[in-house]
């Protein structure tokens, strides 16, 4: 018994365990969503906890036309990362989805190196004081077998059959409730 | 009752004086005059004096008289054996033939003295299942279930408990992995062993804690005695996946009782297919490599041996649970959106897993004086990584979890006591001390914990002539320390899982320390009447298992499941009672086992929906959108069901095989039905084997068909969408053994979906997103040399 002591010793003074999981795997965290409209300060989701119980400001605008983007980080690195930047860079195999309210109206303004939509800026319509909410959804739509799966019309698929009828995976999916004041 | 106690004390002590002069032993080793394989299980009688042999064919008679005496060996399947022996005496080798009049089939084999239901696979049957895992190997025993996860790779299911309640034993050292994930495939190599024993229903006293619905044990062949080398090779091509799997085994000894075994085997495989389309990124990649030495002297073995796996397989690309939404609109969808997509690939691109599983042990084993010690010491390290689809500035993996085990177990089974000429006690008595650290990165998932467990036991049985009695108990102790982060901690402390008083802060972080203790115990019984014809077993059991550290702690989104978790650092115990009557029957052409058992489980940890005050599902609002909130709740559950076979001989050369399967499974009080359980199932075998082939001897051809009833009973609130409509498959399979003088060659087909049906089984979690692979033909060689 007596050549498992050493071994009993060394597991014993292994490192690691009495300390909580560190953070900075190669983990890909989006804690903060930030809406941007009119240049304006942004409107900011976020769930810094990853608790499920997040912060959200609530939109208001103007009636009117307005230029609306979107940034996504996380929030746990100091400074901040900007996810968007990764967004960008694989324009071709992502896709922000806007679903807004009755009477509003949603343009995407910016398309990937395929000419497909790509939603991180756009314009948001007002037509009338109302409220309701806005979700902003980032759909990531890697290759799947080596071929593309972000393909022409999704946002139609996306409006007709929902969300879960694209291909990818959902990346955020938040919501803010937005209002319309005179 | 009394009264036989009290004669067999009586007899004990009006035969002691005897036993004085009487105090010589004789000892040897029994194996099969044919295949020189170590025979287990046979009686060995020196005058009064009697023995049974070991695994390993060893036995020692002790008590004997010195001087000349007649040996007697009595074993079901083979001819009796006699002989002088000049007491003492040591090394006594014993051939035995097998009995050309007993009739020996597969299984059920009957009990191995064991009260509990047993099946063993091993033999045709094994050589049959080469190139599966073992969740597939084990598919055609009654009571287990084939559990499919989303990549290629299976979990068996008893009695329908798997994972944490299911216990694996290699070569009888517990399979220490990561139970706990729908997704985690046991890492056992079924091409070490050379047998696989299901024991079914609770078995805490003779195994250990989560041995809750039943125990899996699988056991490599001894390492070779004779002076010289041999081995065997095998090839298997599978269609489904274009996946090619080879393996070798060597074994070398010296003679003098040293034994040498290199083994190890490579299967890679594309992505399968379901008859409709290909299961996109579904391909797998298995190593296993293993070296085993041994050592035996005077009475003395030791032996040592190291074993690898690495399995690396991609998640399917079906699988979209983002949201329940998502699951539910893919189930509705039928065929999965991109599946036109989708080629027969080898490439395993994310979503993946990759695992590693290494096992370092040594075992001694030494008569000392009252019985036979046996000591092992093992150390297992189960890496695990998860790698999500992620954008291609990440490379690593998103969740990686270590667990490292160090476990010492030492049993002492005394030498049998004979209470006169008719009662003989055996019995083991022993204890295991475990180490275990849980390492966790990645996403805020499970948090690190140190656990340690030790754990005494006692098993006897008492032989009677036609009757065994088995009684023994057990007690298990875990203390676990969890470390805890800042956020984790008053996450749990807010929702008032965790009283802020029991945990100390180190400084790095929050140490909450837990204690479980579990006290099993077993009574059990065998019976059969003089011409071993029909045996009656009843079994009454226990078994506990401690929580799970992600059981405990999980907070976040649960894995392969759209939903948040939450853990619960207040779980108790589990324990579950069961009770089960096997009916065992073997006449001339008929032979069969009936099992009925009835687990009541205590403390039941249930995964399920949380209501929020008014009532209605909690909801968790996450970054990926809105999750039903998922915890861990503590009720109680009861499991009852019918399993068994029979095997008839229509002629002397053709048999038919039928066996059956059934689980009901609620919660006792609401009557709520729990989630994945298997629905009812049938199966039909007939094998044609021609006798008197000479060189071809013990060639056969076969068809089943398999029948899966729908799983009606389910519960819409905590099974996220409806269970998939039953089905019947066919199959077909041959096999041709080849005798020569030196070698002996094996070659087969298998065909699993002859008629490549659509299906989909409420035992797969592939079932909400794609159809199963279709039709699998599977071509096996192999060489025994």
């Amino acid at each position: 018994m007596r050549p498992w002591i050493p071994a009993l010793i060394v597991l014993v003074a292994c490192k690691g365990v009495t300390e909580p999981p560190p953070e900075g795997n190669d983990e890909e965290v989006i804690t903060t969503v930030e809406l941007t409209i009119d240049n304006g300060t942004p409107f900011v989701w976020e769930d810094l906890e990853l608790d499920g119980n997040p912060t959200v400001d609530p939109v208001t605008v103007s009636i009117g036309s307005h230029a609306v983007s979107v940034r996504f980080l996380n929030g746990l690195e100091d400074p901040p990362e900007d996810i968007t930047e990764e967004v960008e860079i694989e324009a071709t195999q992502h896709q922000v989805f806007w679903e807004v309210p009755a009477g509003f109206t949603w343009t995407t303004g910016d398309q990937d190196a395929n000419g497909l939509p790509l939603g991180l800026t756009g314009t948001l319509e007002a037509p009338d004081v109302a409220s309701g909410d806005l979700t902003v959804t980032l759909r990531h739509m890697p290759e799947e077998g080596g071929e593309p799966v972000k393909v022409a019309g999704l946002a139609e698929v996306a409006a007709t059959d929902g969300i879960d009828a694209l291909p990818g995976d959902t990346d955020v999916r938040v919501t803010f409730a937005i209002s319309v004041e005179e | 009752m009394q009264l036989q106690s009290r004669c067999a004390l009586a007899l004990l002590v009006f035969s002691s004086p005897a036993w004085a002069d009487c105090d010589a032993k004789v000892s040897g080793h029994v194996t099969d005059a044919a295949s020189g394989d170590p025979v287990a299980g046979a009686r060995v009688e020196v005058g009064a004096a009697s023995a049974v042999s070991t695994d390993d064919g060893l036995f020692v008679v002790r008590g004997v008289c010195p001087g000349p005496a007649e040996l007697h060996v009595h074993h079901l399947e083979y001819a009796g054996f006699s002989r002088a022996v000049e007491v003492p005496a040591d090394h006594v080798d014993i051939a035995l033939t097998v009995d050309e009049c007993a009739v020996v089939v597969e299984a059920p084999a009957f009990s191995d003295r064991d009260p509990h239901a047993r099946t063993t696979v091993e033999g045709e049957a094994l050589e049959r299942s080469r190139g599966q895992d073992l969740g597939e190997v084990l598919s055609t025993v009654p009571g287990v279930t084939l559990l499919r996860t989303s990549g290629d790779a299976t979990r068996p299911m008893v009695r329908g408990q798997y994972g944490r309640r299911l216990l694996i034993l290699f070569d009888g050292m517990r399979h220490e992995s990561q139970k706990w994930g729908a997704d985690h495939a046991p890492e056992v190599d079924p091409f070490s062993a050379d047998a696989i024993s299901v024991v079914r229903g609770a078995a805490g006293v003779r195994y250990g804690p989560d041995a809750i619905g039943g125990v899996i044990l699988v056991d490599p062949p001894p390492l070779r005695r004779d002076a010289g080398v041999g081995g065997r090779v095998d090839v298997v091509g599978v269609s489904n996946g274009g996946r090619g799997i080879g393996a070798f085994r060597l074994d070398g000894s010296d003679g003098h009782g040293l034994g040498v075994r290199i083994e190890g085997d490579l299967a890679k495989g594309s992505s399968l297919s379901a008859p409709d389309y290909v299961l996109g990124n579904t391909a797998s990649q298995t190593l296993n490599g293993a070296v085993t030495l041994g050592w035996t002297r005077d009475g003395l073995e030791l032996e040592a041996g190291f074993r690898h796996h690495a399995f690396d397989a991609g998640i399917c690309y079906c699988v979209r649970a983002s949201s329940p939404d998502e699951l539910r609109a893919a189930l509705e969808a039928g065929t999965p959106p991109n599946a036109a997509l989708w080629k027969t690939d080898r490439t395993i691109d994310r979503p993946r897993q990759e695992v590693t599983h290494d096992l370092l042990y040594a075992k001694a084993k030494a008569y000392v004086g009252i019985g036979t010690l046996e000591a092992t010491f093992n150390t297992q390290l189960n890496h695990r990584q998860e790698l999500e689809q992620v954008r291609d500035t990440v490379e690593g993996p998103q969740y990686d979890f270590t667990l490292r085990t160090h476990t010492l177990d030492v049993g002492l089974l005394h030498d049998s006591v004979h209470l006169g000429s008719l009662a003989t006690l055996e019995g083991t008595v022993g204890g295991v001390a475990q180490l275990q650290d849980n390492l966790f990165e990645g996403l805020p998932l499970v948090p690190n914990h140190r656990a340690a467990s030790a754990g005494a036991y006692v098993a006897e049985r008492l032989s009677l002539g036609h009757t065994l009695v088995e009684a023994g108990a057990r007690v298990d102790h875990q203390h676990r320390d969890t470390y805890l982060t800042d956020e984790a901690f008053f996450r749990h402390v807010g929702r008032g899982t965790l009283d802020a008083d029991t945990c100390t802060d180190t400084g790095v972080a929050r140490r909450c320390p837990g204690d479980w203790s579990a006290a099993t115990v077993t009574l059990g019984g065998i019976w059969h009447d003089a011409q071993e014809r029909v045996e009656l077993r009843l079994d009454l059991s226990s078994a506990s298992r401690f929580p799970n550290g992600d059981e405990l702690f999980l907070n976040g989104a649960a894995p392969t499941q759209p939903v948040y978790g939450l853990g619960d650092p207040g779980l108790r115990t589990e324990t579950t009672w069961g009770a089960a009557p096997t009916l065992g029957v073997h006449l001339p052409g008929v032979r069969g086992e009936i099992s009925a058992y009835g687990n009541w489980i205590d403390d039941y940890i249930a995964f399920g929906p949380v209501l929020g005050p008014d009532g209605t599902p909690a909801v968790d609002v996450t970054v990926r959108g809105s999750f039903p909130r998922y915890a861990f709740t503590q009720t109680n559950a009861v499991f009852a069901g019918l399993e068994g076979q029979v095997e008839v001989e229509a002629t002397r050369w053709v048999t038919a095989s039928l066996t059956g399967a059934m689980v009901r499974a609620a919660e006792r009080g609401t009557g709520a039905y729990l989630p994945l359980v298997p629905a009812d199932r049938a199966s039909l075998t007939v094998r044609v084997n021609p006798p008197h082939l000479g060189t071809f001897d013990g060639a056969s051809v076969g068809a089943s068909v398999d029948a899966v009833a729908r799983q009606d009973r389910w519960d819409a609130g905590t099974d996220l969408g409806p269970p998939p409509d039953g089905y019947v498959l066919l199959g077909a399979s041959a096999s041709l053994p080849v005798d020569l003088d030196t070698e002996h060659l094996r070659f087969g087909v298998e065909v699993a979906n002859l008629l490549n049906a659509r299906v989909r089984s409420y035992t797969s979690l592939l079932r909400y997103f794609a159809d199963d692979p279709g039709r699998e033909i599977r071509v096996r060689a192999g060489m025994d040399f």
